[in-house]
């Protein structure tokens, strides 16, 4: 941020204190240090007195911010917590340093696909072999010091065996399909538009049921798809206030997903998507800020350009919806995936208390702050359980991971699917409907009888 | 940097915190007690630590301490003070009570409430509002500030014409004294003639004479129904008069506030609320009651400002509809930042008739100093918000408001009102304070605190003309030299 930008930005904070009003850090702790006034004040003494002796106080501070954006939403001004949160991140960086797992993560591991990979695998294997129980019992103390990679391991969901890009190989393109799901017909047609999908890291390696859904429901739509080689979006790095790393990283995938040459860039995890949509701004140049135009979540996607609803059938479950701080707040997308699900048959939709405060996991937050981020998760377990649901749909694996094992500890756990898997489901549903019964309209009946149950 | 003061703990006195209320609640880092050193005033002294306080034993064992060895305390609730309260003057420890935040009952039969001085305002008023029952107080901050803040300062709002102030609802109190022995004040009877009124005493103590540690407050049934009303006046006269004429007509608003032409025109271009930017004036008021009388009373109000000369009246029956009309009011704050980079906001309080006099006053000081004043408040109970627009960053355009502000207070003065309606002394007009109250009424007040704090431990530095006030050492840009300034950042408060 160049200076004057800065100073704008300081003079913006009255320190009214409406920011203490919905932080879920400052209602866990009731601690005036991590709040977003403290934090525009500590950045005014370090960077616009620069007359402040820093310490490594200042660690825990910018650290314990969720950059949920809450006070963001609050503040009558408009000031951005977490943007001073992200600055004093970098200056801590700058000043002391990164900790040594954070810096393999951010410099050796993420901007690495294969890497990745690496990693996963030897997680899944701990996991199979049960070694990571044993590694977890003993980091669930060392947690403190900052054990990243040991944290995660605990914080992991079992694995996959095959991760998307495995069954997708990067660079696979997949031309629309029929109404059914098939390679038919359709795959003749031409696409509607082409669109590159980026799947990040998480929904590749953890949940790759997301990337399949979205796949299949884009091509069912009539979308060709394009899966470009890509590395991790970078936003662990840019959070950690290790712009560096993160430079690279968005550098990379610019490059990358400029060759895809695509119509749209569809993300289906929050964080990446928000990410991507801030490439132009982090890296200034006009192929980023292509780049950043181009991206799009694909709730938001499907919600405005429209999607297939004959082909649904009938889903019966009841489900809540948590909304992903970065795409409800930082991408504007309050709705659309609310909207997704409400569209498929059978489905009971219950709005649950709170559904936009932070989940608590808020990316390597949940890894650094075990305690916070559980007694947050804690209260989210508790509304989503109160509406009765079975399943809390949201759009961010990182929520997804919280909410899952939240829930668990609570006493019922809840899947968390992403709302684009239950409409693949919804799909696959009306596929069966109509080979088992081959009426005259055979769509047509499928959904009357959906809908009279979902009443 | 934390300035030439000598930190007034050592390692033997943090040891001994410690024991009271365990390591995680003793903040000794620079960087943690930074943030609880300001308030919503353009100052900051970051306190020498920070302790966190459960329950009131603690209170009386930290406190007992500082007495022994004569070190400072500033209790603090969220630190929404426009007056400078919780923040630390003198170092020493502040002492944070917004982890005391029970609701320890709600009786509805003795229609009243018992809490801790950290529970939220706004978080009571929900809680008795669902069960039937109204907590009236309203500082425009309610969502975040405390009770126990409330208190200290005798908070409150726009509902304040009708319902009164803090200190109309507090029944008893439970109050720790400088030396860390525990009293109980008052009781919970509406009535209550037994001694002196200690429960009012401590209200607006500021903090200076004890900490209350548990609240008993009076609860009204909550008002069945309101009708909110939108009138345009040509000029202040106008208005003024229609605020006179509808009090003449035996209707007690629950709000009454006053906008002039500038806010007008900023909350226009800020928010597109369609109001009339060709008038002077703008009233927005409230009145509540059953719900047979709201049309009664809306055609009433409606006909009275019209009488008075009003170009337009909107009314508002349905809550959505009253809700765009409150707005305009609401974003007043936040609209009115942006005209400069500070705003001095005072909230000083005349007899309602002599309202339209002092805005002729107020705008008049304006162009002495050259300075822009816009004016907004509460019409209702003569409470005005001038704000100063300035730029705290120019030692002229400063010295200009600091000028305006003394103006402002003498002139209020003059007119037979108060330097302060809601904010609270603090430091913000300690020096002023010699305006309003003559040399005994001062020493009587400075007589009290002695008896009660002898040590001057408690809060010090406020209310009283002081040495260690940021303030009389030449504005916030020679704030450094008590603690941390808060250059680059106005005040620009708004009730």
């Amino acid at each position: 941020m160049d200076p004057e930008e800065l100073e704008r930005r300081l003079i913006d904070c009255t320190r009214c204190g409406t920011c203490l009003k919905d932080c879920p850090v400052y209602h866990e702790t009731l601690d005036e240090q991590y709040t977003a006034r403290a934090r525009v004040n500590l950045a005014k003494a370090v960077y616009y007195h620069g007359r402040f002796e820093l310490g490594e106080g200042l660690r825990d501070i910018a650290e314990a911010c969720l950059l949920c954006r809450a006070c963001l939403e609050a503040c009558p001004n408009k000031v951005d917590g977490p943007v001073f949160a992200r600055l004093l991140r970098e200056r801590v960086v700058e000043r002391f340093g990164e900790t040594a797992m954070r810096r393999a993560a951010f410099r050796g591991v993420l901007p690495e696909p294969g890497r990745v990979g690496w990693a996963a695998v030897a997680v899944r294997a701990a996991q199979r072999t049960g070694l990571d129980r044993f590694v977890g019992a003993i980091v669930t103390g060392s947690l403190a010091t900052g054990s990243l990679a040991a944290g995660a391991l605990g914080a992991l969901p079992r694995l996959p065996a095959r991760p998307l890009t495995r069954i997708h190989r990067p660079g696979s393109v997949l031309p629309p399909a029929d109404r059914d799901g098939t390679d038919g017909p359709a795959s003749n047609h031409r696409p509607k538009a082409r669109l590159a999908y980026f799947h990040g890291c998480l929904n590749d390696r953890v949940f790759p049921q997301t990337g399949l859904a979205v796949i299949d429901v884009l091509r069912r739509n009539g979308y060709e798809v394009v899966v470009p080689p890509q590395n991790c979006c970078g936003l662990p790095a840019s959070a950690g206030g290790d712009l560096a790393a993160a430079r690279g990283m968005a550098q990379a995938n610019v490059e990358a997903l400029g060759r895809a040459v695509a119509d749209w860039l569809i993300t289906d995890c929050a964080s990446c998507g928000s990410a991507l949509r801030e490439y132009g701004d982090l890296l200034g140049t006009d192929e980023a800020r292509a780049i950043s135009a181009k991206a799009r979540d694909i709730n938001e996607f499907l919600v405005t350009e429209g999607f297939d609803r004959e082909g649904l059938g009938e889903v019966a479950l009841t489900v809540t919806y948590h909304d992903p701080c970065h795409l409800k707040r930082y991408q504007d997308i309050p709705a659309q995936p609310q909207a997704l699900l409400a569209a498929i048959p059978g489905l009971v939709f219950k709005e649950m208390r709170d559904a936009a405060v932070c989940c608590g996991a808020a990316g390597s937050f949940v890894l650094t702050h075990p305690d916070l981020a559980g007694r947050i998760g804690a209260r989210k377990a508790a509304n989503a359980l109160a509406t009765g649901a079975d399943a809390v749909a949201t759009a961010c694996p990182s929520c997804r991971m919280q909410l899952e094992r939240v829930t668990v500890r609570a006493g019922r756990g809840l899947p968390a699917p992403h709302p684009v898997e239950l409409l693949a489901r919804s799909y696959a549903a009306g596929d069966a409907c109509r080979r088992e019964r081959t009426p005259v309209d055979p769509a047509r009946a499928c959904q009357a009888r959906t809908k009279a149950s979902a009443g | 940097m934390m300035a030439n003061r000598e930190p007034a703990v050592d390692r033997a006195f943090l040891k001994e915190l410690t024991r009271v209320v365990g390591p995680d609640r003793v903040l000794t880092k620079l960087e943690s007690r930074y943030a609880y050193g300001l308030d919503a005033t353009y100052h900051q002294a970051a306190p020498d630590v920070v302790v966190r306080v459960r329950k009131a034993d603690e209170v009386s064992r930290v406190l007992r301490l500082c007495h022994r060895e004569g070190v400072p305390v500033t209790p603090r609730g969220a630190g929404t003070s426009f007056s400078g309260g919780p923040i630390p003057l003198a170092g020493g420890v502040s002492l944070a009570l917004q982890g005391m935040n029970r609701v320890l009952e709600f009786s509805p039969g003795d229609s009243l409430a018992v809490v801790e001085p950290g529970v939220v305002t706004g978080d009571l008023q929900r809680l008795v509002e669902a069960e039937g029952w109204y907590y009236p107080p309203d500082p425009q901050s309610a969502d975040f500030c405390t009770i126990g803040g409330n208190i200290a300062e005798n908070a409150s709002g726009p509902h304040g014409v009708k319902y009164g102030s803090t200190r109309d609802y507090l029944l008893g109190l439970e109050v720790v004294l400088p030396d860390g022995e525990v009293i109980t004040v008052g009781g919970r009877t509406i009535k209550n003639v037994t001694g002196f009124d200690l429960t009012r005493l401590f209200c607006s103590s500021e903090g200076m004479l004890g900490v209350v540690t548990k609240a008993t407050v009076k609860l009204i049934p909550r008002p069945e129904s309101k009708v909110v009303l939108l009138a345009f006046f040509k000029d202040w006269a106008q208005g003024g008069r229609a605020v006179a004429d509808i009090f003449a007509a035996g209707i007690l608003p629950t709000t009454l506030e006053i906008m002039d032409d500038v806010s007008i025109r900023t909350v226009e271009e800020y928010g597109h609320f369609g109001l009339r930017l060709d008038a002077g004036a703008m009233l927005l008021i409230e009145v509540d009651g059953f719900i047979e009388t709201m049309d009664r009373q809306g055609r009433a109000v409606s006909a009275i400002c019209e009488k008075a000369g009003a170009m337009e009246v909107r009314v508002a029956h349905d809550p959505a509809r009253q809700a765009e009309l409150w707005k305009a009011r609401k974003v007043l704050s936040p609209a009115t930042s942006r005209l400069a980079p500070t705003r001095v906001s005072e909230d000083v309080t005349v007899p309602r008739s002599r309202l339209p006099e002092l805005v002729v006053r107020l705008k008049e000081v304006g162009k002495e100093v050259g300075l822009p004043i816009i004016v907004f408040g509460h019409a209702g109970d003569g409470n005005l918000h001038p704000g100063i627009l300035t730029d705290e960053r120019d030692p002229d355009k400063w010295a200009r408001a600091e000028r305006a502000v003394e103006l402002c207070f003498k002139h209020t003065i003059e007119l037979g009102g108060t330097l302060s309606g809601e904010h609270g002394v603090g430091f913000m007009k300690s020096p002023f304070l010699p305006l309003e109250y003559g040399e005994r009424a001062i020493r009587l007040m400075k007589d009290l605190k002695g008896a009660v704090d002898p040590k001057g431990i408690l809060n010090p530095g406020k209310m009283f003309p002081d040495p260690r006030n940021p303030l009389r050492a030449g504005g916030p840009a020679a704030g450094a030299a008590v603690g941390q300034p808060g250059p680059a950042g106005g005040e620009r408060h708004g009730p």
